[in-house]
């Protein structure tokens, strides 16, 4: 939640200060922007991990690589799940969109990610994965929920932060429409 | 025009000298005019404001598919909008405006300098080297074209110094508070 306070020797002239701030802070922070910055983090993260890049604390890495089992099962020349439950015969699994047998980029059908969602407040906002139903890739549903298989993922392959760059994305935009505000009311 | 660093050197930067284009706008001030507004320029808020629209300025001018010359960048090569990553971030093949997830353009920032100069830079050795590759061409096997975004012109130089000299501390004013917001924002991030 943002929370702002004037600090003495701000470079504002003293005497319009505290009523120019209050003014901007009433205009400027509301929902609708907030929403429109969730939406460009979703957008940042969602393509970040689609290239294989994982963030832990703001900083950027690549994932750590799939396991030669996992390749192989998302090449369908193996099984998936122990005693092979998902998909009954070795046939090539219809991987999600943007990856390949041996990339790690956490997809498998592509619904996690799919289901990003977001919720604005006045002051701020918050991502996460949608505690939403799964469908197995042979059909049927899946007992574990999106949120689940994020939290499971997270682990060892932690993806929902937003890295240095991509915060200076959101801050720029943010910075760009208190900015659209101020002039609105003050000129 | 503003001093931008050659081609070969590794940071790319650009500096701008307030008092050069001072002494190019204010021709037809009085002398006690001139010296009143002269002082201002070491000003560590008219350096900040001047930086800040200077900022403004290029992004703006670079999404609207123009470059510092006001022509039309060089179109996108078939296999760039042929390319994953560029389907992936959804853009438009027609539009030219050197974003992709956008942390290139939102990492230029305003670097200190001393008395009147200031100098604007790229954060991160990635956004530098790719801002470095637009500016001056070239990539692997040499393949990217020029697309020539940071820099000023005269002109755009003289209309943010008027801007700010005339609006006075109102402009400094907007540009404070939203570096205030911003602060606020990235402490929450």
């Amino acid at each position: 939640m943002i929370r702002m306070r004037i600090k003495k020797g701000s470079l504002l002239s003293p005497n319009l200060r505290k009523r120019k701030f209050t003014k901007l802070k009433r205009a400027a922070l509301d929902k609708k922007i907030f929403s429109k910055l969730s939406e460009t983090a979703i957008e940042l993260i969602f393509t970040r991990v689609k290239k294989g890049y994982a963030s832990k604390k703001g900083i950027r890495g690549k994932f750590n690589p799939l396991s030669p089992a996992y390749i192989n099962t998302r090449k369908g020349k193996r099984k998936t799940g122990k005693k092979g439950q998902r998909l009954k015969s070795r046939v090539k699994p219809q991987l999600g969109s943007y990856t390949t047998p041996s990339k790690a980029n956490l997809t498998w059908t592509g619904q996690m990610l799919e289901n990003i969602g977001f919720k604005a407040f006045k002051s701020g906002f918050r991502i996460f994965i949608k505690n939403t139903g799964r469908t197995l890739m042979g059909g049927g549903k899946d007992k574990n929920t999106n949120k689940q298989i994020a939290e499971y993922v997270s682990k060892k392959r932690p993806f929902l932060d937003l890295a240095k760059a991509e915060r200076k994305v959101i801050i720029s935009e943010f910075r760009q429409h208190v900015k659209d505000v101020a002039r609105k009311i003050f000129n | 025009m503003a001093q931008r660093t050659k081609k070969g050197t590794r940071k790319l930067r650009l500096t701008v000298d307030l008092a050069r284009i001072f002494n190019r706008v204010m021709t037809n001030k009085s002398p006690d005019v001139r010296r009143a507004l002269r002082s201002k320029l070491t000003d560590v808020s008219v350096k900040r404001a001047f930086a800040l629209n200077a900022i403004e300025l290029i992004e703006k001018r670079t999404l609207s598919n123009k470059d510092v010359n006001g022509e039309s960048f060089t179109k996108y090569s078939k296999s760039y909008k042929e390319s994953t990553v560029f389907e992936l971030h959804g853009k438009n093949k027609t539009k030219v405006n050197l974003k992709l997830s956008g942390e290139m353009l939102a990492s230029m920032t305003p670097k200190a300098q001393a008395g009147t100069m200031i100098a604007l830079e790229f954060i991160g050795v990635e956004n530098n080297n790719k801002a470095h590759g637009h500016t001056f061409g070239g990539g692997f096997k040499n393949s990217l074209p020029v697309r020539d975004f940071f820099n000023l012109t005269n002109d755009e130089e003289n209309e943010i110094l008027n801007d700010i000299l005339k609006k006075g501390s109102d402009e400094e004013d907007v540009n404070a508070l939203a570096e205030l917001f911003a602060l606020a924002l990235d402490d929450i991030l």
